[in-house]
């Protein structure tokens, strides 16, 4: 060893660093003093990785119930959002149709609603009620889909009776967004009536329909498009 | 308050390569270092689940190790005591194997380093292999930091001279 100066010396003494516990030594005497690392009960091994699987897990679980939650549950704003994405990727045409669906949903939610409920599931009702006739005045009936058109009178139909289904309950729900729908579907269908060729007897009901239009009699017009269908 | 077990596992991996080097250094064996340094960790363990408010672990676990290597050094006192019947005969003039070994600058520095009295293999290790600061070290000692560094000095002066005579 050449001659040592301090700085050296304590260079030397730096390489001590070198000794070191073996690696397995180390853990195997952790686990001998402190016992097994807790691990989570059903994920025995749990690492940071699975956390991303845990977290869909949950949002899975999560939207698992939210699909049976009502308004006024705290998980109905993920039903709520999940309906809202869906909606994206709604054509304008069949926008009135995909809220029909959901005002359908709203009344069917009103027959098993507990008292607290209640009220939060007409407010979504209207809600919907009111977009449908919103989008329905925003479609062209003359150039619309026939499907669509059929899509249209089902739900209203659908509609129709799941209003007497609750009417039976005791629950009626009235207010201006259902006469507004009323009116924007009736109108709807009067102009897909007159851009058809008619039969004698549906041009007596277009006849009707509109006599009943003119008058503000909605709800009686939409009446008679639905039995004389 | 914290997990004491997670505290713990956390001192045991900040100090647990510094406590066995320390220990290491002191009985020269990898096994007899292991088996002070786990005994360490335990009686520190033991201690922590009693009381978790302990101001310096480093001072807390050196001290521990060095009560362990002293009493280890009185125990093997004790018990080498063997008759001279099967003492090994030495050569005082080593042989060309341990020449070889001595020869090795990392071998020089140990084996001077562990014949140094005790307070001057705890202060180079601790200030120059475990980075602890001066003040720590003269609270550990018990010294005033000016003192320590003055002890300091002399430790490395003394680890020099005993490398020359290696030579």
């Amino acid at each position: 060893m050449v001659e040592l100066t301090e700085k050296n010396l304590i260079g030397k003494i730096k390489e001590l660093r070198q000794i070191k516990p073996r690696k397995d030594w180390v853990c195997l005497t952790k686990t001998q003093i402190l016992g097994e690392e807790p691990t989570f009960f059903l994920f025995p091994y749990f690492k940071p990785a699975s956390v991303g699987l845990i977290a869909i897990f949950i949002l899975f679980g999560l939207f698992g119930f939210a699909k049976n939650s009502l308004p006024g549950d705290p998980l109905y704003t993920i039903r709520k959002i999940v309906h809202e994405s869906r909606a994206v990727f709604v054509s304008p045409e069949e926008k009135p149709v995909f809220q029909l669906k959901l005002a359908n949903d709203r009344l069917k939610d009103l027959t098993k609603a507990p008292a607290k409920n209640l009220a939060p599931t007409i407010n979504e009702f209207q809600a919907s009620i009111s977009e449908a006739a919103k989008d329905l005045t925003k479609v062209d009936a003359t150039t619309s889909n026939p499907i669509v058109t059929q899509k249209i009178v089902d739900e209203t139909k659908k509609l129709k009776e799941n209003e007497e289904k609750m009417r039976s309950l005791g629950v009626v729900i009235e207010g201006e967004e259902i006469e507004n729908f009323n009116k924007a579907v009736v109108e709807y269908l009067i102009k897909d009536l007159e851009g058809m060729s008619l039969t004698e007897e549906k041009e007596i009901v277009l006849k009707e329909m509109k006599k009943l239009f003119e008058e503000g009699k909605y709800s009686e017009a939409l009446e008679l498009y639905l039995i004389n269908q | 308050m914290a997990n004491p077990r997670k505290k713990f596992s956390k001192i045991y991996d900040t100090h647990i390569e510094k406590i066995y080097r320390f220990i290491y250094l002191k009985v020269n064996s990898e096994e007899i270092a292991q088996d002070l340094c786990s005994e360490t960790f335990l009686k520190g363990w033991e201690s922590f689940k009693n009381n978790q408010n302990i101001e310096n672990p480093s001072a807390f676990l050196y001290r521990i190790a060095r009560n362990l290597v002293t009493d280890y050094y009185r125990q093997k006192g004790r018990t080498q005591i063997v008759s001279t019947e099967f003492t090994p005969i030495t050569d005082p003039n080593p042989s060309l194997e341990e020449r070889m070994t001595l020869n090795s600058d990392l071998e020089q520095i140990k084996t001077a380093l562990v014949d140094l009295k005790e307070d001057y293999q705890n202060v180079i290790i601790w200030h120059y292999l475990d980075d602890l600061p001066i003040p720590e070290i003269a609270k550990m000692l018990n010294k005033s930091e000016e003192n320590t560094r003055v002890f300091l000095h002399r430790a490395l002066k003394a680890l020099k001279n005993k490398l020359n005579n290696l030579v």
